[in-house]
């Protein structure tokens, strides 16, 4: 009786401790469900799932025509874990026949690898490349497709459009200006993955779609801006130049149509030139512009009747001593018309002007036309010149601003103010971003409206300056340099020192050749500035030499490309010839 | 519980297991379908980018340029020739 009463104890007792324990259990899973769920949920999710990240497109860049100067496309790069790869120097022979790298080269990255279970063996390969080397269908190897910025028209537009850097930020040019619409919206799912980490399947519901950037079309058109680098690429090679740049403006809209610098560099690869050849000179560095810069202040002179075009000026013989200073002309001009002065580029003829001015009106109308003031083209990085405040202007500055002297403008300015000359005497702003488009093609932002900054020049001055420029081309500096058969050309030659960038004085034998230029005379529709800085002084240094053709063969290109009317009179036909001359044409 | 009541009751539950065992075959069946076809946007999407690129190639005023060239074209009017300053 006593054991079975023992028995029944220890059987009791071993129900109660298997009881206790699955208690145990129970509260230790209502724990677990409980507190620790969300912990190993995440745990779990984190071993099964991996979230992929699917990259959209960034926003293309587009011309006037809707050409594509900038956009996207695949780029292929090939990668490799060297700890999974079977047979080092078997597997770099295929690779070396696929991508034409040396098999020492990729057996070398796969013997030493700088990260273990990573190395990336070729970027940037071609589609074709990248197929073979998938068909391949070696273990450990592996091709890795990224969106990246491609040029189609390879440099085209280089320092405009700028460049982006390895994250896809624009960093420069266009690409930084408008980063905020080009840049794409990266997508995402989750997927499920197997042991080996393989994706096996989609969680439900994980998908979002990548959404692409929007298109940035531009007032640049490719084909002027091709014919612009061509021709100035070209002069600054044959005249062994420092650099050039070269602007086209439409005078009515204020629309850049092309903005180049020579030398140039590949948007796509820009780390491999020097930080300042990737600069938009353009709008960044000012110069001392020279003759160039005549007009302006003989504009003031004619608007506040100190002179007439008919005016005979006396030019001293080409020396003229005012105070300890000494200017000298080109030619020793003994007398000219106040026209004259323009079209055979009087610094004696400007001076005296500049004296009948004064100061302050000189300043003044110099602030008219917008110098001194960054113009607000829609491209970053814009300077703003050198014009100093009239307190600080001297009685030689007098003599020195109308000649182009003691300031330093941007082209852009320059031009900017020039189209004022062209247009009537309206100062516009220049503009190089014309809309943003969504991907299907929607007009989401238009910023064609032209924008006017005021009169800068009555419209009568205006248009007596632009026969006196039109003299100048026909005439005077630059003639025989950019004539056009069937335009008549306004314009003006500038040859200036350039100045020490460390000291006091100038370059000897540095020089700044430029031309300023629009067309066709009777109604501007193309605006032209063309500098080319520290030709080689033996080749020829004058504005009207150097930079005066590469503007003629610009106009001469680009206006038939713009059906731009012919404007030139019509040539009376020689007795006895039987040609029909129309609109000056033959 | 009578013996057909329990019978009709296990029926009715292997019906109920059966038909969602298939709408979760269907389901993920879909599931996969859908994500294929997310695949082939994701590869057509990358195609035409490639296409778009290499069709703006093809109409680089440069590339117009060459190609009407060897055609034997005269396009622009052009008076300059490299590497002789003094021509015009």
């Amino acid at each position: 009786m006593k054991d079975f009463n023992q028995r029944v104890w220890v059987g009791q007792a071993l129900i109660g401790v298997v009881f206790l324990a699955l208690l145990s259990q129970v509260v230790r899973l209502a724990y677990i469900q409980q507190s620790l769920r969300p912990e190993l949920l995440e745990y779990s999710r984190r071993r099964q799932c991996s979230k992929v990240t699917l990259p959209g497109r960034r926003g293309a860049i587009l011309d006037r025509r809707y050409r594509v100067l900038a956009g996207s496309h695949d780029h292929f790069h090939i990668y490799a874990d060297p700890q999974l790869v079977p047979n080092h120097a078997e597997v770099a022979v295929k690779l070396e026949a696929i991508l034409g790298i040396p098999a020492a080269e990729i057996q070398e990255v796969f013997d030493h690898p700088t990260s273990p279970r990573y190395v990336m063996i070729a970027r940037g390969v071609s589609s074709n490349e990248a197929e073979g080397v998938e068909l391949l269908d070696i273990r450990g190897l592996g091709v890795r497709r990224e969106p990246g910025r491609t040029h189609p028209m390879g440099t085209l537009g280089a320092h405009v459009l700028g460049f982006v850097g390895a994250d896809s930020r624009g960093l420069e040019g266009v690409e930084r200006v408008m980063d905020r619409y080009l840049k794409a919206t990266p997508g995402e799912r989750v997927v499920y993955r197997d042991v080996r980490r393989r994706a096996m399947f989609q969680a439900a519901d994980s998908y979002v779609a990548p959404r692409d950037g929007m298109h940035v079309v531009l007032t640049l058109d490719a084909a002027i801006q091709e014919t612009v680098e061509r021709e100035l690429q070209h002069r600054v090679e044959a005249y062994e130049a420092e650099s050039g740049i070269a602007l086209v403006m439409s005078p009515r809209t204020g629309e850049v149509l092309a903005m180049a610098c020579a030398p140039t560099f590949d948007p796509v690869a820009p780390g491999k030139v020097r930080a300042e050849l990737r600069r938009n000179r353009i709008l960044t560095d000012p110069v001392e512009p020279g003759s160039i810069f005549k007009p302006f202040v003989f504009s003031a002179a004619l608007a506040h009747g100190l002179t007439r075009p008919d005016e005979v000026i006396d030019c001293e013989r080409g020396m003229y001593k005012v105070g300890r200073r000494i200017l000298h002309d080109h030619h020793a001009n003994v007398a000219l018309t106040a026209e004259q002065v323009i079209i055979k580029s009087s610094n004696i003829g400007m001076a005296k002007l500049g004296e009948r001015l004064g100061n302050p009106r000189i300043h003044e109308a110099l602030l008219r036309f917008g110098f001194g003031r960054v113009t607000g083209i829609d491209l970053p990085g814009e300077g703003d010149g050198l014009l100093m405040p009239l307190s600080r202007w001297r009685d030689y500055t007098t003599l020195s601003v109308p000649m182009g002297q003691e300031l330093a403008v941007t082209p852009t300015q320059l031009l900017t103010a020039f189209c004022a000359i062209a247009n009537g005497g309206r100062l516009l702003q220049p503009r190089i971003i014309s809309k943003v488009l969504n991907i299907e093609g929607e007009v989401i932002e238009d910023r064609d409206e032209v924008v006017d900054h005021g009169q800068a020049l009555d419209p009568g001055v205006a248009a007596t300056l632009r026969e006196i420029l039109v003299k100048v081309v026909e005439e005077g500096t630059g003639k025989g340099r950019c004539q056009l058969d069937k335009w008549l050309v306004m314009g003006k030659t500038g040859t200036a020192q350039v100045p020490w960038t460390n000291r006091r004085g100038y370059e000897p034998h540095a020089y700044l050749a430029s031309f300023i230029a629009a067309a066709p005379a009777s109604d501007p529709r193309l605006a032209v500035l063309v500098m080319i800085r520290k030709p080689n002084y033996r080749k020829g240094y004058y504005g009207g030499v150097v930079a005066a053709p590469v503007a003629k063969a610009i106009l001469e290109q680009a206006l038939p490309y713009i059906n731009a009317p012919a404007d030139r009179p019509a040539k009376k036909p020689v007795e006895g010839q039987q040609w029909l001359v129309w609109n000056g044409q033959r | 519980m009578t013996m057909p009541r329990m019978v009709g009751l296990l029926v009715c539950l292997a019906v109920v297991g059966i038909a969602v065992v298939a709408i979760r075959v269907d389901q993920t069946r879909a599931s996969w379908r859908i994500q294929q076809m997310q695949f082939a946007e994701t590869q057509l999407r990358r195609e035409i980018w490639t296409q778009e690129m290499e069709l703006a190639r093809l109409r680089a005023p440069g590339m117009v340029r060459d190609r009407a060239a060897r055609l034997g074209l005269e396009v622009g009017n052009s008076s300059w020739q490299a590497g002789s300053p003094g021509r015009r």
